[in-house]
């Protein structure tokens, strides 16, 4: 009985090792080049890309070490497609790229204006990157931003993708609205988009703006105020300043801090014509008048500085959608997303003389602004 | 004073969900959306309810033979020949499903976790860990059920609410927009997303009150038509009805996008991978228990449990079989067939048995 057991369990504990199955894929930390970030460059040889990986070093991020190295690396390669780089870096290391981890991907303007729909593929096809991906395009190489030193030491990749998930929900002029995700729908959708514009600076790097694309190719670019105006259109914008000048019987300028955003921007036929009607309303409080004058908590002026302050936000708004419409030809608000849902029937019959509708499409915006406090001090 | 023994009420619900919800979860949005674009909600829900009402049916023809699993009164009604007949296509329906089912998981497995986990390792493992279970009986089957109904429950309705916010309202717009017929056209195929109540055709001489059948029964219904009503709703207002028809699993993509805390915790997917083995593991405990009673059933033995160990290679081999995805959705499609076939058969199995005064009240058995 004794021996029956034994030679039961001597065979239970090697079937039970067996069914440990994760081991087969077990890979250690230390083992792992974790990508969180990749620039994406055109080569020289216009049929190739340079692609910059930032990988994390898992021990300087460690609380008790020691070591006076960096928490990150870059490493260039050169191919054909993204995953041929990837391929590139994994032979040229003894550890295993994963793309798990990736907060960012920039892209160069040379790049960007080749166009981006044949590079795509890699990240949406694997199962490793995040759909919440950010994307960035850069005005000039997008690996110099890579190997820009911050003062926090932290690695570009988590700066770049800090600034645009946090900071653009305080600041209209940027935007993260276009994930990995949202680009996958414009791709099957065939939508244009636009993607935040990055700058480098000599202390760092300066974004705001956008990169505008048609057909996944950049054609344009908007400054950080016609983006907002095409944040306000596209209904992602949320809290952030709005700066004005101001008549001089009231003072010089002045900062609205909006704290709520309320866009609804949608088609409308009149005529067989399309319009797109922007219903905006921004609420806020005052944070600065430059040079007051006269007494801002009376009703009278609060009422003025809303009227300065729809007239600026109407110019903005005008400002972008014309800019898309005739200098770029591409309609970056969801407004050709939003006919297809609105108007089904006449998306079937015109769907063909899109570029022509769009020309020809007219924007209406009502835009209410109500300010409600003019901060902890009123006098001039 | 004895107890009653049986399937308690709740464990009739949590069978019948458990069963439905397995390797369809992972791309119930796609196939919506794919059959129907943007009606693809609708098609889910209209084709929730018309299985309900199916199950209905399945339920009024058990409770006709409270005694008998399916593979004996279908005998009673088709007669012998056909009944063995209809009992042979049962067990080798069950058999596929098990098949499938257990290979589906296998690749999607390494697809997302394991990559370098050999399939055939994945699903023998699973396999044995099945067989285990339903050598337990149907109290084994049904306590597992019961005690992972909630927590799949609780996943996938995070899964829901968590993207709720981010659902574009205007694409719902364009709901009906090509008329009722896209509607209409999806419903066939749909319909086999819903497969996996055909449970109850076993569940008769088992239950505690069989009285209860029909509410528990359709309640059990209720819960993945709800669940898949709203991983249709969130997948498709997220992401629009071409992207969505264009992702392998759009529900694992819901599930990535999920950060709580702010972003410090991400990967949500993992535990929603986590709770979805759960689901899998417990379809395939009750189509193996399907399986395996049948043939008990067909032969004219009682005890089921040698044959489990009979079936399990057979099941092996068939779910090793096809070469690649394109394969496999060959033989998915073929046991989709074969389910609805299985299902339907019980509106005219009910007919006949009226018609030919077969059980019920004429009939004691």
């Amino acid at each position: 009985m004794v021996r029956k057991k034994l030679v039961l369990f001597l065979f239970l504990i090697p079937s039970l090792l067996l069914t440990t199955t994760s081991c087969w894929d077990r890979i250690e930390i230390e083992d792992q080049a974790i990508i969180i970030g990749m620039a994406m460059d055109l080569a020289e040889d216009q049929k190739k890309i340079v692609v910059t990986f930032q990988i994390a070093q898992p021990r300087a991020y460690v609380a008790e070490s020691q070591s006076s190295e960096e928490g990150y690396y870059n490493v260039t390669k050169t191919a054909e497609d993204l995953a041929g780089a990837r391929n590139k870096l994994s032979r040229s290391t003894n550890m295993i790229p994963t793309l798990e981890q990736c907060q960012v991907v920039l892209v160069g303007d040379k790049l960007a204006k080749k166009g981006l729909s044949g590079y795509m593929d890699f990240l949406l096809r694997t199962h490793e990157a995040r759909r919440q991906l950010q994307i960035g395009v850069v005005q000039g190489l997008a690996r110099h931003m890579l190997e820009i030193k911050f003062k926090s030491d932290l690695a570009p990749s988590f700066v770049i993708s800090e600034m645009m998930s946090r900071d653009s929900q305080y600041n209209f002029r940027m935007t993260d609205f276009m994930s990995l995700e949202k680009l996958h729908t414009a791709f099957v959708e065939k939508n244009d988009f636009i993607l935040p514009q990055i700058k480098q600076t000599e202390n760092g790097l300066y974004m705001a703006g956008g990169a505008v694309f048609k057909g996944f190719e950049l054609v344009g670019w908007f400054s950080g105020e016609e983006m907002m105006g095409a944040r306000f259109m596209r209904g992602d914008a949320s809290s952030g300043y709005l700066t004005v000048d101001m008549p001089s019987s009231m003072g010089k300028k002045i900062m609205l801090r909006v704290y709520e955003t309320k866009s609804d921007f949608h088609p409308e036929i009149r005529d067989d014509k399309l319009v797109a009607v922007l219903n905006l309303r921004l609420e806020g409080d005052i944070d600065e008048i430059v040079h007051p004058n006269g007494n801002w908590t009376g009703k009278k002026l609060i009422d003025q500085c809303s009227t300065q302050i729809e007239k600026y936000v109407r110019v903005i708004v005008n400002d972008a959608f014309h800019k898309s419409q005739r200098v770029y030809d591409s309609e970056p608000f969801r407004l050709k997303e939003k006919l297809k849902c609105y108007y089904p029937a006449f998306w079937k019959a015109n769907s063909a003389n899109w570029d022509e509708i769009y020309q020809a499409a007219e924007l209406k915006a009502n835009i209410d602004v109500n300010i409600r406090r003019v901060g902890e001090i009123s006098s001039p | 004073m004895k107890k009653q023994q049986g399937l308690s009420n709740f464990q009739i619900t949590a069978v019948v969900t458990q069963s439905m919800i397995g390797l369809i979860l992972l791309g119930i949005a796609r196939r919506a959306a794919r059959l129907a674009g943007i009606d693809g909600v609708f098609v889910t829900l209209l084709t929730g309810v018309l299985s309900a009402a199916i199950a209905a049916v399945m339920i009024l023809l058990c409770n006709r033979f409270p005694n008998l699993t399916v593979i004996e009164f279908s005998q009673e009604i088709l007669g012998k020949f056909f009944g063995r007949l209809y009992g042979a296509f049962f067990v080798f329906y069950a058999m596929l499903v098990t098949a499938v089912t257990v290979r589906g998981f296998a690749d999607a497995l390494k697809m997302l976790l394991l990559p370098k986990t050999p399939i055939e390792f994945v699903m023998i493992t699973m396999l044995i860990l099945c067989s285990y279970c339903v050598a337990g009986g149907i109290s084994s089957v049904s306590r597992i059920n019961e005690i992972f109904l909630f927590p799949v429950i609780i996943v996938i309705s995070l899964v829901i609410l968590m993207n709720m916010g981010d659902v574009d309202l205007f694409r719902y717009r364009a709901v009906f927009s090509n008329g009722i017929k896209p509607i209409l056209n999806g419903i066939p195929e749909m319909s086999t997303a819903y497969l996996g109540y055909e449970i109850l055709l076993f569940l008769a001489p088992v239950v505690k009150n069989k009285d209860k059948m029909m509410p528990y029964g359709l309640s059990g219904i209720a819960i993945p038509l709800v669940l898949y009503t709203g991983l249709v709703f969130v997948s498709i207002g997220v992401d629009g009805a071409l992207a969505t028809a264009d992702i392998i699993y759009p529900t694992i993509q819901l599930a990535r996008r999920i950060s709580l805390l702010g972003s410090s915790i991400e990967k949500f997917d993992i535990l929603f991978i986590l709770l979805w083995i759960l689901s899998i593991y417990t379809t395939l405990i009750t189509f193996l228990y399907m399986a395996s009673i049948s043939v008990t059933r067909l032969a004219g033995l009682r005890n089921y449990k040698p044959f489990i160990f009979i079936l399990i290679p057979l099941i092996y081999m068939i779910a090793i079989l096809p070469e690649d995805i394109a394969d496999l959705n060959t033989v998915v499609l073929l046991s989709d067939y074969i389910g609805m076939a299985v299902v339907l058969s019980c509106i005219p199995m009910l007919l006949i048995s009226i018609v030919r005064k077969k059980g019920g009240k004429n009939n004691g058995s």
